[in-house]
């Protein structure tokens, strides 16, 4: 009955996704008791991703955001994404592709009123990618002009490429209607480790972003998610022994 | 709430906007020149000794190319015993015509005492430098430059094959 239930909420996910909103609010249960905790498991996606994809002609990408609430102030999060970036910079022009997923947890430091879910929270995730990078072309850096320029149209592939990194999260969670969230995080990156390519370098690693001479990264997202509710936990009074 | 979700956008948008304006400086060692130092002929031949050796004044250039080659900004360079030439990144071989002149004093382009062509064949290799510099160009000497001994230049020793960067001498030539 229960995984009934829940199978129902989430094809209501998936309908959602699709613009369906006003469905998904008729059977949402309101929360009269006070002192009741929704747990849940809460998916969405990254709507910066989603923009970018459509207004910026060199970069593709999708992530998929989800918590799950584990204990009042703590979430178990994770991202998983995948990115299409290509890149133009003074001598060189390269594109990134590739596969990540982020995991690790929230704690909500935003003490709540009664019936409301918002959150500021801070997080950490661990960070891991697969991805490819292409050399579309480049041009031979030389500080003498005498000659013409040379500049290499052949296309090199260098697959097989992973880094992990860490990241410290900072962010919001409001709940605009019921069950529905719209968030905004930044990220601070640090590279752990990284395979590189032979002659060349990661510039850009799918969900770590640009990489700077450094181990540091940054990033962010603004999402939209819906919470399904899973099951309720009556919250101990405080002064009862 | 709505402070912090305000400060949050700022913070969001300073990160989405730092694309850094990365510049390839000089600090970084990019295509090498080749380092051709100038010694005594007589010298050597007699006591197999190196002595440098000052040219008074020499200009060069490449075949295939109508301009001069510049030494900051300069295409003549006088009373010097070691001088910079560029290789052509994109070919494997290049031709310089190196010029002599006895004397300093001439105005424009006057006719040299002596002419000698070079020919410097190699192998390129294309070494990754970062991301503002890109790629620069290491070369290798396949062989000793060739030359034509009836002019000027009487000898030429390969003292360092391998062309990374310019802080040793590549080529002895004497005369």
């Amino acid at each position: 009955m229960k995984k009934l239930h829940t199978l129902k909420y989430i094809s209501k996910v998936v309908l959602f996704l699709f613009c369906v909103t006003t469905q998904a609010q008729e059977k949402a249960k309101d929360s009269i008791a006070p002192k009741v905790t929704n747990y849940g498991l809460r998916v969405g996606i990254d709507l910066s991703k989603l923009a970018r994809t459509f207004y910026e002609k060199d970069y593709k990408g999708l992530e998929l955001v989800g918590d799950f609430r584990i204990k009042k102030n703590y979430y178990l999060a994770a991202e998983l994404g995948n990115e299409n970036k290509t890149v133009s910079e003074n001598y060189l022009n390269f594109t990134t592709k590739g596969t990540y997923l982020k995991a690790g947890f929230d704690y909500n430091a935003y003490e709540n009123w009664v019936g409301m879910n918002n959150m500021i929270y801070l997080g950490m995730r661990y960070g891991v990618s697969s991805f490819s990078q292409t050399l579309n072309s480049y041009t031979i850096y030389n500080t003498e002009h005498y000659y013409p320029t040379e500049t290499n149209q052949t296309a090199i592939k260098f697959n097989g490429l992973s880094a992990q990194w860490l990241e410290v999260v900072a962010g919001i969670k409001v709940e605009t209607i019921k069950n529905l969230y719209i968030g905004a995080s930044v990220r601070l990156n640090y590279l752990v480790t990284q395979k590189q390519p032979e002659n060349f370098e990661n510039l850009y690693i799918p969900g770590f972003n640009k990489t700077y001479s450094g181990k540091f990264g940054a990033g962010f997202n603004y999402t939209i998610s819906y919470f399904i509710p899973i099951f309720k936990k009556q919250e101990k009074p405080k002064d009862v022994k | 709430m709505k402070k912090y979700l305000f400060l949050l956008l700022v913070v969001a948008l300073a990160f989405s906007g730092c694309e850094k304006d990365d510049i390839c400086d000089d600090s970084n060692i990019t295509t090498p020149r080749l380092v051709v130092s100038l010694y005594d002929n007589f010298v050597y031949t007699n006591s197999g000794i190196d002595t440098q050796r000052n040219i008074i004044q020499i200009r060069a250039i490449a075949t295939g190319v109508t301009d001069s080659i510049t030494w900051n900004n300069n295409t003549y360079l006088t009373n010097t015993n070691s001088f910079t030439l560029p290789l052509n990144t994109s070919t494997s071989s290049t031709e310089i015509a190196l010029m002599k002149y006895n004397t300093s004093d001439y105005k424009g382009y006057p006719t040299p005492e002596s002419i000698s062509n070079i020919m410097i064949n190699y192998t390129g290799k294309n070494v990754y430098v970062s991301r503002a510099c890109g790629y620069k160009k290491n070369f290798e000497l396949n062989d000793i430059p060739t030359f034509n001994s009836a002019e000027w230049i009487k000898n030429i020793v390969v003292s360092n094959s391998i062309i990374e960067n310019e802080k040793v001498t590549h080529l002895k030539i004497y005369f």
